[in-house]
């Protein structure tokens, strides 16, 4: 069964230094430019949330945001529709496009962004294809693992824990990171 | 393990609601195949709540260019101009605002799934969720469905959500609990085959006194407003039943049917009225299809004979009363039992720290207000711009699970004892029925998920509607401007004098009024104007409106301000009230007193605009780092010369509007609408002159030439609102107003000032694309 929407967060080296007010002018750039993939439609500010989504880059097909949720600001992208053909394909093609949210990030001067690349977040928003149950990620954890070996060569796959109502979520990690772009060419 | 969320919550969701969204399904099939016309399943998905939202039409201004949004079901519509791919707006309807925490899970899953994770609290109690893709609503819908929540009829011409008091049953001023009244009127009305039949949407509400703001029944279609009155003896439960209130583009404040109407009778008679609506209300017109306007123009001696008649021949209907039998059922008991606060564990919260600001006290002494029922308390919960996340939505579940009263479905109860979570007009949350012991421990709760900000119901609550965020309508950008205010206006919220701490300020990205500018204190809803051949982003400022008594008093335009001058305009006029109020006088009898003359010199000297090498930062939106209009806007001399000679003229125009509201003001009505309608012969003559200089001083000529330059060839024709607002230029024109009195006048001033607005704007289209380009021009705005 083809899970429908999945993101994955990518954490900032130093949360501090998120300042919002920057990215907002950066990611409508990013649509004047078409600086990422696939079509983008719109820039959506929550920065008056706490813990919130921050600013979105609103796409048809994957949204990218500057995200505090959890108190841990990172990267986030979120794959909607538009999927590979089976679950490790879309799971190599959702952390591409978070790796490459990253990457740019990194490369945008006014934002002066770091991110810590030894340590992901998986989250399966599809609450009937993978409810949160040890069991869905005992299903799960196989195909996950054909990615993450990719990125982490001797990382480990664990569930993020928490509220059971929260989606379920997935730490893959290791202490063999390189940075985004590096990442990105583990993947092949 | 289901495969589909049908199959998934098959038998839970009753079984009318699962079917009617196969049906929906099954819709937008066949439209994806073309056998369904675009514009029969556009109000289709309406009625279920699946609305447009900013930029579904496939373009974009993106600050230098128009974008095309090649979305890969390429030309395949929802709706006129609308595609299928482009992300929409679903809005969910909570009748009274009333959640269990289930349902707030639900809503939560949701926002996560289908949404952005984000949770938006309208001024209607409803919700609404952006960017959802139309092939995602019917499991949205289900999902919906099996916690007891319907979308239906949340949006298009029909009875949107029943709004209510979110204190109803716990207030120490109503009259009696209102909320299972609007309950019943919500499910009575809810699909009812006499209401399916309206030229425009209708709103009802209910408030359980007369005095407060909370159920806003002025500004309602119906209003009803608890009474109790002796009958041979008894006291006898009742309503003051209001009808033909509205804000939108032209207010009206709404006209008593009845000082008090029985219980059993309030179904009844709003069957009726929906069944006088459907008949006489108008069809083609949108702009003049809300019963304000039919109420308007028949007075409310007729309509209320109307209703009356038709109420005569109307077949029984059980569900009149049977609901009254359960009014008395004791319901289940708070989560908590009653106790005072002094001596409960305060855990070091009680205070800010050195500052005095933030802490237990602070968000106690505006957020917390004491039930009728000793030992209870309210708690409302500020949302910044009415928005949560998922996951604070979940907390907050969590929270009243276990401070509030049970979260069953609302039973109807003469003591109020319903749920314990309701959304509010100001889109906030209340949470009722916690032990006053308790609040320490709730505000600890809500600080943990950045939820306990003080400030309720002040002036850092500010209320906007989406605007130019999600809108398809929206000028300028209501929340920018909100977001703005609150962060400047919470820095400086522990110096701020106590008069000015109780204003409220209400912001619309647009005139049609979702923001309920015309109600508040400090009211603004947004417009554009041009300068050094740019658009730049305004708001009319509103003054006057009346938000205690349900809402009593609309305000007035005093002029408009460029959107980021609108901090500086509301220092000057709170600066002013603080050193010129006597004592205990209000904000708006402050500006009564002053005048509104007096008042528009406050606000005059920031209507200036600078030029754009001097501050650029006016041409971009609050929030939207775009520019706000094309830059390559280049005019020649000559055309340049004929905008200064439209600026003259349209200066002369908004006088004459003003001098109009000055005029109505000394209750001078005669004058009030001869000075409306010359203001709009002034305006339409600014236009004609940039084409025709010698149309000479003649109304008659003016207007003929309008219609024939600017109308006839929809010149003048807004995207979304076409040739409506001329149409009160030539209505005036051809027929002076019927009744001369000050409702009719101040109407006419509104529509005046719409006007002119509409001239500002056509202007800028034709400056910005050439006269034969209007279309095109629309989008190069930016006003997609």
């Amino acid at each position: 069964m083809d899970i429908r929407r999945i993101s994955v967060k990518f954490f900032l080296a130093d949360p501090a230094s998120l300042d919002l007010e920057l990215v907002l002018p950066v990611f409508h750039r990013w649509i004047q430019e078409h600086r990422v993939e696939g079509l983008l439609v719109d820039v959506a500010d929550y920065r008056h949330v706490i813990d919130g989504p921050g600013v979105l880059l609103i796409g048809n097909d994957a949204d990218y945001s500057l995200d505090r949720g959890g108190g841990r600001p990172g990267l986030a992208y979120a794959r909607k529709r538009a999927f590979a053909a089976d679950l490790p394909a879309t799971l190599r093609q959702v952390f591409r496009g978070a790796l490459e949210g990253c990457r740019l990030i990194e490369s945008e001067p006014a934002l002066r962004l770091r991110f810590r690349t030894d340590e992901a977040k998986i989250t399966f928003l599809d609450r009937l294809r993978a409810p949160n149950r040890p069991e869905t990620f005992e299903r799960l954890k196989g195909d996950i693992e054909a990615v993450s070996k990719k990125l982490y060569p001797r990382g480990s796959v664990t569930p993020w824990g928490g509220d059971p109502r929260e989606p379920l979520a997935v730490r893959v990690g290791g202490v063999d990171a390189a940075d985004a772009a590096g990442m990105i060419a583990r993947l092949g | 393990m289901p495969t589909t969320w049908k199959e998934a919550l098959q038998g839970r969701m009753p079984e009318p609601l699962s079917h009617e969204i196969d049906i929906f399904e099954g819709q937008i099939e066949l439209r994806r195949k073309g056998k369904i016309d675009e514009r029969v399943f556009a109000e289709t998905r309406l009625r279920r709540g699946a609305y447009g939202q900013r930029y579904d039409n496939g373009q974009r201004y993106d600050g230098i260019r128009s974008q095309e949004l090649k979305y890969p079901s390429g030309s395949l519509t929802k709706g006129p101009e609308t595609l299928w791919d482009a992300p929409g707006m679903q809005r969910i309807k909570i009748p009274y605002g009333g959640l269990s925490p289930e349902q707030m899970e639900t809503l939560a899953d949701l926002a996560e799934e289908y949404s952005d994770g984000i949770l938006h609290v309208t001024t209607r109690q409803d919700f609404q969720l952006h960017f959802v893709h139309i092939d995602d609503t019917p499991d949205l819908m289900r999902r919906l469905a099996a916690s007891g929540i319907t979308t239906r009829e949340a949006c298009g011409n029909s009875v949107r959500n029943v709004t209510c008091c979110p204190i109803a049953g716990v207030c120490r001023d109503e009259a009696f609990d209102v909320s299972p009244y609007a309950k019943a009127m919500a499910y009575f009305l809810l699909g009812h085959p006499d209401a399916q039949d309206f030229g425009r949407k209708f709103k009802p509400a209910f408030s359980g006194c007369h005095q407060h703001a909370c159920g806003l029944t002025n500004m309602h279609d119906i209003g009803l407003i608890a009474r109790i009155r002796a009958v041979d003896g008894t006291a006898k439960r009742g309503f003051s039943f209001y009808v033909g209130g509205g804000l939108g583009s032209v207010p009206h404040e709404a006209k008593l049917l009845d000082e008090f109407m029985a219980e059993e009778e309030i179904l009844p008679t709003a069957q009726a009225i929906a069944r006088v609506f459907a008949r006489l209300g108008e069809k083609k017109n949108r702009a003049r299809a809300r019963i304000k306007f039919l109420v308007a123009k028949l007075g409310i001696d007729e309509f209320r004979r109307l209703v009356a008649e038709e109420r005569k021949v109307l077949p029984h209907d059980p569900r009149w009363t049977s609901y009254l039998k359960d009014i008395h059922r004791p319901s289940e008991p708070p989560a908590r039992a009653e106790a005072p606060l002094d001596g409960a564990p305060r855990r070091g919260t009680f205070d800010g720290g050195a500052s005095g600001v933030g802490g237990f006290d602070s968000w106690s002494a505006t957020n917390v207000y004491r039930q009728r029922q000793p030992g209870y308390c309210v708690a409302t919960v500020t949302l910044p711009l009415g928005d949560l996340t998922s996951t604070q939505m979940r907390s907050l579940a969590d929270l009243a699970r276990k401070h509030c009263r049970a979260g069953v479905a609302p039973a109807p109860s003469s003591e109020g004892k319903g749920e314990g979570v309701r959304t509010t007009v100001e889109q906030n949350f209340v949470l009722r029925w916690v032990s006053e012991a308790d609040l320490p421990a709730l505000y600890e709760g809500l600080k943990a998920v950045g939820l306990g900000a003080p400030g309720a119901g002040t002036i850092v609550d500010i209320t906007a509607c989406p605007g130019t965020d999600t809108c398809k309508l929206g000028i300028a950008s209501s929340r920018g401007l909100a977001a703005e205010l609150r962060s400047r206006l919470e820095k400086k919220s522990a110096t701020l004098d106590e008069a000015i701490k109780s204003l409220r300020i209400k912001i619309s990205g647009c005139f049609n009024s979702c923001g309920q500018h015309h109600v508040g204190d400090l009211g603004f809803y947004g417009n554009s104007r041009t300068s050094d051949g740019y658009n730049v982003p305004h708001f009319q400022v509103v003054l006057g409106g009346k938000w205690t008594e349900n809402g009593g008093a609309y305000g007035l335009a005093m002029g408009s301000v460029p959107s980021k001058s609108i901090p500086d305009v509301i220092d000057a006029l709170t600066g002013r009230f603080v050193k010129e109020r006597q004592r205990g006088e209000t904000f708006q009898a402050w500006i009564t007193r002053i005048g509104k003359k007096e008042a528009r010199g406050i606000v005059e000297p920031y209507m200036k605009i600078p030029a754009f090498k001097d501050r650029p930062d006016y041409y971009t939106d609050w929030g939207d780092p775009r520019a706000f209009t094309i830059g390559d806007m280049g005019t020649g001399e000559c055309a340049g010369e004929v905008v200064s000679l439209y600026k003259m003229e349209i200066a002369q125009a908004e006088s004459e509007a003003f001098e109009a509201q000055l005029a109505l003001e000394s209750g001078d009505v005669r004058s009030a609408d001869e000075r409306a309608y010359r203001s709009m012969v002034f305006a339409a003559r600014a236009l004609v002159r940039t084409q025709f200089l010698d149309v000479g001083d003649d109304p008659k000529r003016i207007v003929e030439e309008f219609r024939k330059r600017f109308f006839d060839t929809q010149l003048f024709f807004d995207r979304f609102a076409g040739g409506k607002f001329a149409q009160y230029l030539f209505l005036r024109h051809d027929s002076p107003l019927p009744r001369l009195d000050a409702d009719s006048c101040r109407r006419l001033i509104e529509e005046a000032n719409l006007f002119i607005d509409a001239v500002h704007a056509c202007e800028a289209r034709l400056t910005a694309g050439g006269s034969a380009g209007a279309t095109a021009a629309a989008v190069g705005t930016g006003k997609s």
